[in-house]
């Protein structure tokens, strides 16, 4: 299962992508902003995205809009992690539809859980 | 009949023709001071909303840059006392190593004694039998160490390694610190960005015939609140609002759960 991690800090990039191999996750790759992520998600074989809302060029939300608006990509599994807590801002995420949602900061465990969660989710689908 | 001095009133006629004529040249005067009044009243009106705004802002910003100092305080505090305490595990690793070796070395040595006497009663010829009680206390050492002493190390130092990994653990979050606080402090940089863009504009004004050179234009694209300083930084527009928000404006855990559906923890 290949990931995409999408946020325009290096700094979260390289925390997300080192705590998904402490779970063994070894398939990732990165995009450092919405515009650069649907690029990615179109050039190469995505299965699961995780993405922070607050970025240049394109936010999170907008990004997550146009890959539902794509049939294709309607199932694709996004988790949205960002500091964004407001109830506004929740329930935007969840019209967008959004798999799930995390609030930085987060621990290790929280983030597999919520993965697991996500891909339970759509296992029952 | 009272006998009318002309001289006196032509004299105040005249003062008074001289008082009629600095009136009729004031006039004008003074409908161009009122005038320069009524253009001034909606600058002022506008430096005075401009000031009163900023002083919001930079209350805002400052108190932006304040939760990001306190933030980033914390967060090097709990790294730094998870270093020690990494420290000092790699100390009891350190210790258990030396330990494991003492105990290969009293095993190596203890086999070698036991080889030694066999080779030594073998080579002069003696009864070998005197020496199974020896050898049978030699082994029953050797067996003893390897399952008591040699399981304790292991333990300890399979716990301190999982620890050691939870620690790292732990110091990844704190350093999730990093991102936020950037995202606030862009949001601190925009509303300083847009107090300078204001008081240029003012300053504009009074110098409109000279470009003012502080007032560039504005590359950030205020509507995905953008700041940038070493890169472009994507923040939460709430960071730059000048309305505080109320206490139940935020969700809790539970709320995403009950929207997203439920993690374990």
């Amino acid at each position: 299962m290949r990931y995409l991690v999408i946020d325009d800090s290096p700094t979260m990039r390289k925390i997300l992508i080192n705590t998904l191999r402490t779970f063994g996750i070894e398939d990732i790759i990165e995009a450092g902003d919405g515009h650069e992520g649907l690029a990615k998600i179109y050039a190469e074989k995505v299965d699961f995205v995780i993405t922070d809302w607050n970025m240049p060029k394109m936010n999170g939300l907008e990004m997550v809009k146009k890959i539902r608006a794509d049939n294709a990509l309607n199932n694709l599994p996004i988790l949205m992690v960002t500091t964004r807590e407001s109830k506004q801002d929740i329930l935007q995420a969840h019209q967008a539809k959004v798999n799930n949602y995390i609030v930085k900061p987060f621990t290790p465990q929280f983030l597999k859980e919520k993965i697991d969660a996500v891909l339970m989710a759509i296992e029952q689908k | 009949m009272k006998d009318i001095d002309f001289d006196a009133l032509f004299k105040k006629v005249e003062e008074l023709r001289a008082v009629f004529i600095l009136g009729q040249r004031l006039i004008p005067f003074l409908e161009d001071v009122f005038e320069l009044v009524y253009e001034i009243k909606p600058l002022l009106d506008e430096i005075n909303l401009s000031m009163e705004e900023n002083v919001s802002k930079t209350k805002i910003a400052s108190m932006q840059l304040s939760q990001v100092t306190e933030a980033t305080e914390m967060a090097i505090g709990k790294v730094i006392e998870i270093i020690n305490g990494l420290i000092n595990k790699c100390g009891n690793i350190l210790s258990n190593m030396n330990r494991l070796n003492e105990l290969y070395l009293i095993r190596h040595d203890n086999v070698i004694k036991v080889l030694e006497n066999i080779y030594k009663a073998a080579n002069d010829k003696k009864d070998i039998n005197k020496y199974m009680p020896q050898l049978s206390d030699i082994i029953d050492q050797l067996k003893k160490a390897e399952s008591d002493d040699y399981k304790e190390i292991y333990d300890s130092t399979g716990e301190l390694l999982n620890s050691i990994v939870n620690d790292s653990h732990s110091m990844m979050m704190s350093l999730q610190v990093q991102d936020i606080t950037s995202q606030k402090i862009a949001a601190a940089n925009y509303l300083i960005e847009t107090i300078n863009e204001k008081i240029g504009n003012i300053l504009m004004k009074f110098q409109s015939t000279k470009t003012c050179s502080f007032v560039e234009k504005d590359k950030n694209d205020s509507i995905s609140f953008i700041s940038t300083l070493h890169r472009p930084i994507g923040f939460n527009p709430e960071d730059a609002d000048i309305v505080t928000p109320k206490d139940d404006h935020y969700s809790s855990r539970d709320d995403i759960e009950a929207l997203f559906g439920t993690a374990k923890s």
